[in-house]
């Protein structure tokens, strides 16, 4: 089986300030991997690097579909098929939920038929975001912002998701509703880089998971193995 | 077409009354100067819509970009006998050209920085329109700019100025509703709102920033060309700092991201520089207190005030319909 995304011994350095040192995974067909840590162990600065929006790798390849693609500007990156949810979500608060998932959609047509049926799968997926579609993006939840978040992303058509934290400051409720989604975007075969401080609930949905420390894997397992790893459960999730 | 002239007829409306009254007052020729100034100054507030409004990006030096255009349209003509129409439209090529340069380092820049840059580049232009002598004539300026000449109709009174002036403004307003309503617009739209999110949507910010630049220094730059052709006459002062201050009050007292707006400003503030012509000293001043006074009270600007009267208006309607008609409604059941 092919990867769809492949790392291979990436460091990555902030100015002087090393962040990731020599990091390697990969991700396959069909896949939601998570990447657990601390804060500061470098699973933001991982999905930055990927999708190229700050330049700072100093060795290492990242290989996208077969492709090399460090060095590579931010915006071919995403048309190549990199959707990269920010954490913080960062919609456009000013335009409307239909302008923001349309937004997603810039470099399609936006006339196109396909760029329509997706918007109604966004809109089956999120109910809440269709009875909302003129509303600004900033007068919406907590909640209600990650999913106009991850259906924009969805709206970019891509071959490979990232989620940088998604449940960052969610109720319990609204995570599971989160989560729930991302387990039935991913069972239509879109693989997923799901980068999460809730280590329970992204167990859950993963099928695989690696644990970085201060930049560096020191493990990776199926996501099965892990919920039951004693260290894991003692480091990052409270529970002896 | 339609959609656009049903929603913006109030617009169009005000638009259409206004031109009426100013064929009128313009048989007077001073008042056909003034009008013909709006006009120019007009053109200058949206072109700075384009770029702040739209793409957030601040420019505190955009005088220096109408000083090129007004430079360039005049040199063109009397030094190199080139006709005036022509050198307009190559005035404002060039000043495209140059904010295009510009924009390359300033795109880089956001906020404060970029506004500091841009006063920068605004003064660099208006030290060299002074002290380059032999081309600029330094500060006594260049002086029997010829008319401008519309495929043969002479433009030489100000109320075929304002007239010329009023066309060419509307035609700048056509382009920008369309670059807005473009692709273009919404990677405008989307880089003001959230550069990175723009950029991990596939949105070549650099590319769309250096655009926005190149767009509102052509528009500028027409404006410029259009000053030296209606006045005959151009000397650095019109080019100073306190002008690119001017600039952006006239837009942020109008309300950005609208079409009526940057027009409405640049009427407002000229009128008031004129009717307080005699305090000209204080003219960075009392651009300062409007800037405070709108930021303040009416951070969109008249067009926002009017709007959100309208919207207060609509709301209080009705209310007060759906009291009638439960009242009715109860009424009717007793």
């Amino acid at each position: 089986m092919e990867n769809i995304l492949e790392i291979k011994d990436l460091h990555f350095q902030y100015g002087e300030i090393v962040a990731l040192h020599g990091i390697s995974l990969s991700i396959g067909e069909g896949e939601i991997v998570t990447l657990l840590g601390g804060n500061g162990a470098g699973k933001t600065t991982t999905l930055t690097a990927i999708s190229g929006l700050y330049k700072g790798i100093t060795a290492g390849e990242i290989y996208f579909m077969g492709e090399k693609i460090n060095g590579t500007a931010p915006h071919k990156i995403a048309g190549m098929g990199i959707a990269h949810c920010f954490e913080g979500r960062r919609i456009f608060s000013q335009l409307s939920v239909k302008e923001n998932l349309m937004m997603g959609a810039y470099l399609r047509s936006a006339k196109s038929k396909e760029v329509a049926d997706d918007l109604e799968y966004v809109f089956d997926l999120f109910p809440r975001l269709k009875e909302r579609e003129k509303q600004a993006g900033g007068t919406l939840s907590g909640g209600e912002q990650q999913m106009l978040a991850l259906g924009r992303a969805l709206m970019q058509k891509p071959k490979l998701l990232m989620l940088d934290e998604p449940s960052l400051g969610l109720a319990p409720i609204i995570v599971e509703g989160i989560f729930a989604a991302i387990k039935k975007i991913n069972e239509s075969g879109l693989p997923i880089l799901l980068v999460e401080q809730n280590v329970n609930a992204a167990l859950e949905v993963a099928n695989r998971g690696y644990v970085l420390e201060t930049g560096s894997i020191v493990g990776s397992d199926t996501a099965e193995n892990l919920l039951k790893d004693d260290l894991i459960r003692k480091s990052y999730m409270g529970m002896e | 077409m339609k959609a656009f002239i049903s929603k913006n007829k109030w617009t169009l409306l005000l638009l259409i009354a206004a031109t009426a009254l100013m064929l009128v007052l313009a048989q007077k020729t001073y008042y056909a100067l003034i009008i013909a100034l709006f006009g120019i100054y007009a053109i200058v507030a949206t072109s700075l819509d384009v770029l702040f409004g739209y793409t957030g990006q601040i420019s505190l030096g955009h005088a220096g970009l109408f000083a090129i255009g007004a430079y360039s349209s005049a040199l063109l003509t009397i030094k190199f006998g080139v006709p005036s129409l022509l050198s307009l439209v190559l005035g404002s090529a060039i000043t495209a050209l140059i904010g295009a340069l510009i924009a390359i380092p300033a795109s880089k820049l956001v906020k404060h920085f970029l506004s500091l840059l841009m006063i920068a580049f605004g003064q660099i232009i208006y030290l060299i329109i002074n002290s380059w002598t032999e081309v600029t004539g330094g500060s006594l300026g260049i002086m029997n700019i010829p008319y401008l000449n519309v495929f043969g109709f002479e433009v030489n009174s100000n109320l075929k100025g304002a007239i010329v002036i009023w066309v060419i403004l509307a035609i700048v307003l056509l382009v920008k509703h369309r670059i807005i309503r473009s692709r273009v617009g919404n990677a405008f739209i989307a880089i003001r709102e959230n550069t990175v999110a723009a950029r991990g949507l596939g949105i070549d910010v650099q590319k769309y920033k250096v655009l926005a630049f190149a767009v509102s220094a052509a528009m500028t730059g027409l404006a410029g060309g259009l000053y030296a052709f209606l006045r005959g006459f151009i000397s650095p002062e019109t080019f100073n700092g306190t002008q690119s201050v001017l600039f952006m009050t006239m837009l942020l007292f109008g309300g950005i991201t609208t079409l009526a707006g940057p027009v409405i400003g640049a009427i407002v503030l000229l009128l008031f520089k004129e009717v307080f012509q005699t305090f000209s000293t204080y003219q960075g001043l009392i651009y300062a207190l409007f800037m405070l006074l709108v930021l303040f009270f009416f951070p969109n600007g008249i067009i926002g005030l009017y709007k959100s009267g309208k919207t207060a208006v609509m709301k209080l309607l009705s209310k007060r319909a759906e009291a009638t008609r439960n009242g009715g409604a109860e009424n009717a059941e007793n």
